[in-house]
């Protein structure tokens, strides 16, 4: 056999769907381009790394990301599964497999079909070109310009060769259209053949079986142009579409990983000293964190900011602004201004954290003592502010003159600050703690902790909803007996009765309705997902098992059996277990969703 | 019945009664027995009440701090003008006497 005449044509160069994810899309290749950082490529999405999954969850969450992971899965060969929407899992058990599954490239290049042809890319004499291999074992060979050169049968014998006889100069379309095109020059061609008397492959005999192999070969192209879906006008839609598709790849992809950037700076503020500074006024965080060690804490914490970024962005968002407000005040105002009180007191030789002190204290001999007792180098710099205006202001000038209201009351507002600064640093604990050392913040939060008898009277209250408010949205148990017997009731004269058949049918569907019930109230209302109890709650709610655990409290016993004759009750029995297999239609087992929302309804109206 | 579903039973026990501080405890102390996802989502409820309670507190000292030290330097000029005053005032008396 011969290939000499195989010539690979310059295709089209295909937009690559790597290089969107990877950030090409929209770069004039021509131009001098930098090189692109690792985090600009799809090697930060994907891999080992954990961000692939958090990927899936934040396409889940844009607009038109279902189509999005599809489409990369189509056009890169990376496969991105979304949890199932709603929809599909509603029509799960109506999904029939179709008979034609989408086309799909091995990493070799290699096509497999939706009726398992395969379409390889080989090599032979340094040229590009197709095989195309049938399920019985034979196979075809095309130029990658879509000509027809060899037919083998299964056994590899060649039933068919030929030279190139169409104008290559034209043979510039890409593999779909080839194909297409292949096939119309083809037909053109043994037309012209066949009506040419000067062309050296006229003869008759070699006419007829270009025509036999010829309508083979245009029928198993037409064939594979159909199973590739990639007609001309349709392969142009589908570019189309692919152009556009490309655009919303890249934007998820810079979209997701921007999220990823800021959360990566807001984990830069988790830091063991951080932590330590947050429990040191908060003896239950100071407990966990003793508990867990702050290795494990701050992973908790970090792969929570995470998700949360994803999948609640304005409570991420909250939380990151917060901790960055926290380190501007940290190391940015609050340090300044820490640090000007702190020279204050150092050229007044007075200890800093006793500062506050002195100036909340009343008598003022007291006051004196305790000055000239923590001053370093003498109180002269606060004596002369407190006794010098004391002496000023007890000054028979003083007594008698117009300044003397005015100085009044500039005296009674330093008290006040003085009183409101006791009561700051009363609640805060150790107030001036940005330049003490961390022991002394431990010691602090454990004294706390072994007297915290009633601290979280102490504590501020975030809770847009409150420990009892919480906990009736969250749906005790008490409550989920009294809507199942609400829900047994409402479907005791329907077609569909609670019996023991159909048990654990609708436990199951209940079990649903509960879970969506309890999501919805705990989210419902202003700021309602803020409150530390709402998210505790929200915590157990998301949780199969909390949510069936009540359920395997509901006995058997309490189901009332329907009262039925010996045949009649076979029959219902052999339609229950029948029916236990096959679970409720979807139409019905909405309808029953619905029941058992109702139910749970009532039981909040009833309480 | 699983670990889990123990300590669920166990803290729901304490909700059942409405006892809110009976059930903050248990969580903080059996924090470590749930499984890890759940665990690290209670140890989060946790940070994030401790952030938003310590940023608070951390502002309003900052505010406090920074009024102190106006309140301070203000005295300090006070003073200065009426030391300047007590000294006219006694040089007054003593050319009176």
């Amino acid at each position: 056999m011969s290939h000499g005449a195989l010539k690979t044509n310059e295709t089209k160069t295909k937009v690559n769907a790597l290089d969107a994810l990877e950030g090409h899309v929209g770069r004039d290749m021509d131009k001098e381009t930098p090189p692109i950082a690792a985090k600009d490529t799809l090697d930060y999405i994907m891999g080992d790394n954990g961000r692939s999954d958090l990927f899936a969850l934040y396409l889940e969450q844009i607009k038109d990301g279902r189509q999005i992971a599809e489409a990369i899965a189509r056009m890169k060969d990376v496969s991105i599964t979304l949890p199932e929407s709603e929809e599909e899992s509603a029509n799960k058990t109506e999904m029939i497999p179709k008979e034609t599954t989408p086309v799909s490239q091995n990493e070799n290049g290699d096509w497999t079909l939706s009726n398992r042809k395969k379409l390889q890319t080989i090599n032979i004499d340094n040229q590009e070109n197709y095989k195309l291999i049938y399920p019985d074992g034979s196979y075809t060979i095309f130029s990658l310009n879509g000509y027809v050169i060899s037919i083998f049968d299964s056994t590899g014998k060649e039933t068919y060769f030929h030279i190139n006889p169409f104008n290559e100069a034209e043979s510039k379309y890409i593999f779909g259209e080839q194909l297409e095109k292949a096939s119309e020059d083809f037909k053109n061609a043994m037309a012209e053949i066949k009506a040419s008397k000067k062309t050296e492959v006229a003869e008759k005999s070699v006419a007829a079986e270009l025509e036999k192999v010829a309508n083979q070969v245009e029928a198993k192209i037409d064939e594979v142009g159909a199973n590739l879906g990639l007609g001309v006008k349709k392969k142009l839609k589908q570019e189309e579409k692919d152009y556009e598709m490309e655009k919303k790849i890249e934007e998820a992809r810079a979209g997701f990983v921007e999220k990823m950037h800021r959360v990566e700076r807001i984990e830069g503020l988790i830091t063991e000293k951080n932590l330590i500074r947050f429990a040191q006024n908060h003896p239950d965080f100071y407990m966990i964190i003793k508990s867990l060690g702050t290795e494990k804490a701050i992973n908790a914490i970090k792969s929570q900011l995470k998700l949360m970024s994803i999948v609640e962005a304005d409570r991420f968002e909250n939380i990151a602004k917060t901790l960055e407000e926290y380190e501007n005040y940290r190391v940015g105002e609050f340090a300044k201004l820490a640090k000007e009180v702190q020279d204050f007191c150092d050229n007044a030789g007075i200890d800093y954290v006793n500062y506050l002190n002195v100036l909340k204290i009343e008598d003022k001999e007291i006051r004196k003592e305790t000055l000239l007792r923590i001053s370093q180098i003498g109180a002269s710099y606060f004596e002369r502010i407190f006794f010098g205006l004391g002496e000023v202001l007890n000054s028979k000038w003083m007594q008698e003159g117009e300044h003397m209201e005015k100085i009044m009351a500039f005296h009674d507002d330093v008290q006040k600050k003085a009183a409101e600064l006791k009561r700051l640093y009363g609640e805060s604990g150790k107030a001036l703690r940005v330049e003490a050392k961390e022991s002394k913040h431990i010691k602090s939060a454990i004294d706390k902790a072994k007297n915290s008898k009633g601290r979280t009277e102490d504590m501020p209250k975030h809770s847009a909803l409150t420990f009892e408010n919480a906990r009736e949205k969250y749906f005790s148990e008490k409550n989920i007996v009294a809507a199942w017997d609400i829900y047994k009731t409402n479907l005791k004269n329907t077609k569909h009765p609670v019996t023991p058949d159909t048990l654990e049918m609708h436990k199951t569907l209940f079990i649903k309705a509960l879970k969506d019930h309890r999501r919805k109230a705990l989210e419902s209302g202003q700021n309602a997902k803020e409150g530390f109890w709402s998210q505790i709650f929200n915590v157990f709610a998301d949780n199969q098992d909390t949510s069936e655990y009540p359920m395997s409290k509901l006995k058997a016993d309490e189901i009332k059996k329907p009262k039925v004759q010996s045949k009649a009750k076979t029959e219902k029995g052999e339609a229950g277990s029948k029916k236990k297999k096959e679970g409720f239609d979807p139409e019905t087992e909405e309808k029953l969703e619905t029941t058992a929302s109702e139910s749970f309804e009532e039981v909040v109206a009833a309480s | 019945m699983n670990t889990f579903l123990k300590l669920y039973e166990e803290f729901m026990g304490y909700v059942e009664k409405g006892d809110e501080q009976g059930a903050r405890d248990f969580l903080v102390e059996n924090i470590a027995k749930f499984p890890d996802d759940i665990r690290d989502k209670l140890v989060f409820i946790f940070f994030e009440e401790a952030l938003m309670q310590d940023v608070n507190a951390v502002k309003q000292l900052a505010e406090a701090e920074q009024e102190s030290v106006k309140a301070v330097n203000q005295i300090e000029k006070a003073q200065k003008i009426l030391e300047e005053k007590l000294k006219i005032e006694k040089l007054k008396s003593d050319l009176d006497q």
